[in-house]
């Protein structure tokens, strides 16, 4: 296994929610949405929370760390091609949590390959409300408007 | 081009509804491009939702801008009408609702139903997305007809349960999808 792989979620262009079983994901950037459950909203939700990964989903799952990451760095390789998340780069931390911790009592859950399901029907509506760097002066501005005061009804 | 009076090209009367809330800064501006419209409106309508800048001493600066003030208001067939709107406006045949660059039959809500009122915003991702899954049909022209105007106040942009809305809605239309109701 190589070196501890550490992500973090590429917000505030990606947004998430648990529902239930599901994790419902939007890219704001590009309008696609993505669901993940089981381990892959595992995964998920782990993001950030773990300073090495695959060591912490060996633990929970009980799985050796090389068999871990045959199976998750394609789906982490995904979520970063996708622009989901980023490298966490931190050389600095707290100590890492222990996710596997505290659950040794209790069955190891189902390790199966990680699915991102991916939808594009909805571009068009979630991009009504681009993002956009945006300040006290507005956007767009066109130059007619700076400058120009309240009008008065002609009528 | 000229039209009657307050009538647009189709002939029939128009009114403009202007939801508000704390946009003195940009108000005048947004009045000010309606009624330069080659045919003004024969109202506009200013709903305040609770400013507390000039936006409503601004709006009653022009004489052909009724205010409702401190209201919150959906616009749709059917919903509640706050005081001061006359119910014929929002009833017509034809156009029932615009939001900013959509534009939907009156029919399409029969069928479809209104807004959710529950969602702060997304109501219209929610009500686009319900409508595409009955199957009803939209299309795009390709001209820009109308300049939103994107600033830090964007309830959009600004309201915390805008992000968890849009997942929300993104989630129910997963479900539908899936024969499963949320």
């Amino acid at each position: 296994v190589s070196e501890p792989l550490a992500f973090r979620i590429d917000d505030p262009k990606v947004v998430h929610e648990v529902f239930d079983d599901e994790v419902v994901i939007i890219n704001l950037e590009t309008g696609v949405y993505y669901s993940v459950a089981c381990l892959a909203a595992d995964v998920w939700t782990s993001i950030g929370e773990s300073e090495d990964l695959i060591r912490d989903l060996a633990a929970r799952y009980r799985r050796p760390a090389a068999d871990v990451e045959a199976v998750i760095r394609p789906f982490l390789d995904r979520l970063v091609d996708e622009g989901l998340i980023v490298p966490d780069l931190r050389a600095d931390g707290d100590p890492p949590p222990r996710a596997g911790a505290g659950r040794a009592a209790t069955p190891a859950p189902a390790f199966e390959t990680p699915v991102l399901h991916k939808y594009s029907d909805m571009q068009e509506l979630l991009l009504l409300d681009p993002i956009h760097e945006v300040d006290d002066v507005g956007w767009p501005v066109r130059p007619n408007e700076l400058g120009s005061g309240r009008r008065k009804d002609p009528a | 081009v000229n039209h009657p009076e307050g009538r647009g090209a189709a002939g029939r009367a128009v009114s403009v509804i202007m939801p508000v809330k704390n946009c003195a800064r940009f108000l005048g501006a947004a009045i000010g491009s309606v009624l330069d419209q080659a045919s003004p409106p024969r109202e506009i309508v200013v709903v305040d939702g609770g400013s507390t800048d000039d936006s409503v001493s601004i709006a009653r600066s022009y004489p052909r801008v009724r205010v409702v003030a401190r209201a919150k208001l959906f616009l749709e067939p059917g919903s509640a009408i706050p005081p001061g709107f006359r119910a014929e406006l929002l009833e017509g045949d034809h156009i029932a609702h615009i939001m900013e660059t959509l534009l939907a039959r009156r029919t399409a809500f029969d069928l479809v139903g209104g807004f959710d009122t529950r969602l702060s915003t997304a109501e219209d991702v929610d009500w686009f997305s319900r409508a595409r899954d009955l199957g009803v049909r939209g299309g795009i022209v390709d001209r820009v007809l109308v300049y939103k105007r994107v600033h830090d106040g964007n309830l959009s942009l600004t309201d915390a349960a805008s992000s968890r809305n849009l997942l929300e809605v993104v989630k129910r239309s997963l479900d539908r999808r899936r024969g499963q109701r949320r």
